[in-house]
């Protein structure tokens, strides 16, 4: 009887362990799940190297070695930010901010801020940062993130102009364009934080086998074509010369009669990563949606721009197409890292990808350089990525949060970490010491005899981009994006398209959009 | 007064003892409350969540601003369906996998399972397993290599079929061979399958084939009259299955286009994918609730019909159904 009783509750036991272990969460041991700044129960913390990151949200109270902290939380993954490496910066960015913060308190009543960092992989962060906003548990600090990614959150970010006011930061050093361009309907609602000029990253070896130049790095150069003729640094010069650096297996470049695009080996030129506004953009400053903010419209500049690329991939056979491009020749989606690429327009935080390590191709590109910008009709534009860091409208102490993020955006490391211009000066010089740093042990070749990437390229070549960034919000902007872009992806999967119908396809569908935009 | 409370207390019955059954039961449910816990907390109130929120025009960016809008969400589905919109398009593309997918891997499926069952096959262990091992595979993983084994320019299939002067379709490229591919693809997961199925072959009782034999029964009619009754049920379960998994088809798709645009030219824009684009591209949480439920009603529907027309074909030995 007793053995039976004792089974009885034994098993009884074990069920209510299981459930309440089941409904419980590892993170509630260690962190509050309730309560605002004021009033709220410090919760012990643990103490370790590494700034350990909580759960407990942003205006929560928690202990940290017997001392109440008031919680920041910055969230990482919308952009940049979730490489090893920068998460080992960002992670030393925090600790850093937090001993600073329990040695000098900024707060008036001097409990120190506590930032807490979490990052998630890029493919993974929109959804759980929709689902922390749906839940009511949004994080304080978003970024670095781009103004797409922005985008995708309207509504979600504070105007952080009155913050910056109150705690007496000025803006006054920044390009007044740049804060236009990150204003969302002229409200301050990211933070500037760095900018990444577009640019040609070319293959010295490609070129060098070919015996061509290597394209120019200053505005206003020419290029000397195989016969001597000095030209402009056009669109139509770099079409040119791609097909002089497109080779199929017999040898042949696809100038040359008899070459065969179904065999190639090797390409002249790559939009990388690109998509149909960005591409467009780099012909010339425009917008899809007209000056009335409700007419679709596809402009002459853009025009172009499609039907280059895409007589580039099917006519000349300079560009790779969608299925070469995820070839195992072409590093099955980062054509340039491969070695098999000689030109590739891309933005400079592409630095990044270009190391054997983020490369399936069993070659790897060796000795590379970036030349400036391409002209269309005597006018350069660069399409520029940006970063910004915002803060939530949820922040339940949006003012904290700004005194991190000006701590964040201040530390040099971080922003030549996430590969970005900084757009305060003062971090320049020591950007271009990091980034040189980082790529010197991948890249040998390139320093070899006191050789240099050209980072003047990009400083120069932010002075070009368009006026209009090729991600400013469209009316319906998400659904915009996404049908424009269904059209777009058929360029580098299709043949025999007809160009004219294609733009007409894009504006029938945006200006649906646009007109069913609330 | 304190007498009669005393008379009661002495006349009062011992105190009930529950029956065996009852504490049975009692002890059953206790043993079941994990999982009765986890099915009410993360399975059917979402569900209940979710009808409620098919009615609503919910947010995922502006929770706090949700209303009641009735059924502005199935009118709006019904006229995508009707006018071939999202919503019409990508139960198309579903229905199209479908009817290409669940008889190509039930017969591959079925086909291996007769392979592996034979006497005569030396090995059958090692090819049960490899066969079945492609399952243990993360549908992630294999997606990734199937779109390199299947690049049209330097895919491995494309050249096999090149070296033999014949043509390639470039699969995950071309509208037309996208579905296809992916069909392709999902005959490396029939593992599971297969096992079902020998299962279902090893438990056909040999002395009706000894009597088909005698009965001059060639290999054909002992398959068709003997093995496919018999095994009937099982085959009835796994188009079940094949059904419900091609209705929750998502992964493959959204690794080929992680912009869930059903590329190329939405031949692959999948119901679910669909309804992911709804949900969490667009924030219509709402408007997705309602194409969830949709869903359901349709592989209700299916099998529904399934149950009704399995009395002419399902064979139960024991008579059961």
């Amino acid at each position: 009887m007793v053995r039976r009783r004792f089974t009885q509750f034994a098993a009884l036991a074990s069920v209510v362990a299981l459930a309440a272990s089941a409904c419980s969460s590892a993170a509630s041991t260690t962190a509050p799940t309730a309560g605002a700044t004021t009033g709220a129960t410090p919760t012990p913390m643990p103490t370790a190297g590494v700034t350990p990151a909580i759960t407990a949200g942003g205006g929560h109270i928690v202990s940290v070695n017997g001392k109440d902290h008031v919680v920041v939380q910055w969230f990482v993954g919308l952009g940049s930010g979730n490489n090893p490496q920068q998460i080992a910066v960002e992670q030393k960015v925090v600790s850093d901010f937090n001993a600073l913060q329990d040695k000098t308190p900024t707060r008036t009543d001097g409990m120190p801020i506590y930032l807490s960092l979490a990052t998630y992989p890029q493919a993974t962060a929109f959804d759980i940062l929709k689902t922390q906003l749906a839940a009511n548990n949004a994080p304080d600090i978003v970024g670095p993130v781009g103004i797409l990614g922005r985008a995708s959150f309207a509504g979600v970010w504070a105007d952080i102009s009155p913050l910056a006011k109150t705690a007496g930061y000025d803006f006054s050093a920044y390009d007044p364009n740049i804060l236009k361009q990150l204003s969302t309907n002229g409200v301050l609602d990211g933070f500037p934080y760095a900018v990444y000029p577009s640019m040609i990253f070319f293959n010295k070896d490609l070129f060098d086998e070919a015996k061509l130049p290597y394209p120019p790095q200053k505005v206003g150069d020419k290029y000397t074509m195989p016969d001597g003729t000095k030209v402009d640094w056009t669109w139509d010069t770099v079409r040119k010369l791609a097909m002089l650096l497109s080779v199929d297996k017999n040898g042949k470049d696809a100038a040359q009669a008899g070459f065969d695009p179904t065999n190639q080996v090797q390409f002249g030129f790559d939009f990388m990563w690109t998509e149909g506004r960005r591409l467009a953009s780099d012909f010339g400053s425009g917008s899809f949606v007209a000056a009335d903010n409700k007419t679709a419209q596809f402009p002459d500049a853009w025009k172009a721009a499609w039907t280059w690329y895409y007589n580039g991939i099917w006519t000349d056979h300079f560009i790779d197409n969608s299925t070469e491009e995820n070839s195992t020749l072409l590093a099955a989606g980062n054509p340039p890292s491969s070695g098999h690429v000689a030109m590739a327009q891309m933005f400079q935080w592409y630095d990044c990808c270009m190391s054997a390590s983020a490369t399936v191709a069993s070659t790897t590109i060796k000795k590379w350089d970036v030349a400036i910008q391409p002209s269309l009709n005597g006018t350069i534009s660069a399409p520029m990525d940006m970063d910004v860091f915002s803060i939530t409208k949820a922040s339940k102490d949006p003012q904290d949060a700004f005194t991190a993020l000006a701590y964040i955006a201040g530390r040099p490391d971080l922003s030549a970490a996430y590969g970005g211009i900084p757009l305060v000066g003062d971090q320049l010089t020591y950007y271009h010491k990091y980034i040189d740093a980082m790529l010197k042990p991948e890249f040998p070749g390139i320093y070899a005899n006191g050789g240099l990437v050209n980072w003047q390229v990009p400083i120069d070549m932010e002075k070009y981009a368009p006026a209009i960034h090729h991600e400013a919000a469209m009316p319906n902007n998400i659904k915009s994006v996404s049908d424009y872009t269904k059209i777009w992806t058929t360029l580098g999967t299709t043949k025999g398209l007809d160009m004219n119908s294609v733009f007409t396809q894009v504006t029938t569908a945006l200006q649906t959009d646009f007109s069913a935009a609330p | 007064m304190t007498i009669v409370e005393d008379n009661e207390s002495v006349h009062a019955p011992p105190p009930r003892r529950m029956s065996l059954a009852r504490r049975e039961t009692l002890m059953g449910l206790a043993f079941l409350s994990p999982w009765l816990i986890g099915l009410v907390v993360f399975t059917a109130l979402p569900i209940i969540a979710s009808l409620v929120l098919s009615f609503t025009d919910f947010n995922l960016l502006h929770p706090a601003d949700f209303r009641f809008i009735g059924l502005d969400n199935y009118t709006r589905m019904w006229n995508e369906l009707l006018n071939n919109g999202a919503a019409g398009a990508s139960l198309g593309v579903t229905a199209r996998f479908a009817l290409m997918s669940v008889p190509v891997t039930i017969a591959l499926a079925l086909g291996l399972a007769l392979l592996v069952n034979r006497k005569l096959l030396a090995g059958k262990p090692v090819f049960r397993t490899l066969f079945f091992m492609p399952v243990l595979i993360p549908l992630v993983a294999s997606t990734i290599v199937w779109q390199g084994f299947l690049n049209g320019s330097t895919g491995w299939l494309g050249q096999i079929l090149r070296s033999f002067g014949l043509p390639s379709p470039d699969w995950f490229n071309d509208p037309s061979w996208a579905l296809p591919g992916l069909v392709l693809l999902g005959t490396w997961g029939v593992g599971n399958m297969m096992l079902i199925f020998l299962a279902g072959l090893q438990g056909v009782p040999t002395e009706l084939y000894e009597a088909a034999k005698i009965d001059g029964a060639g290999p054909w009619a002992r398959f068709r009259n003997v093995t496919l009754p018999m095994i009937s049920p099982v085959l009835f379960y796994n188009i079940l299955i094949s059904i419900i998994g091609v209705s929750q088809y998502f992964t493959q798709a959204y690794v080929l286009d992680p912009g869930a645009n059903g590329n190329p030219g939405g031949s692959t824009l999948f119901y679910n994918l669909n309804l992911y684009k709804e949900g969490w591209s667009y924030n219509n949480m709402g408007f997705a609730s309602a194409l969830a439920w949709l869903m359901m009603l349709i592989v209700v529907v299916a099998a529904l019909v399934l149950f009704r027309t399995s009395a002419r074909w399902v064979f139960y030995a024991g008579g059961e159904r």
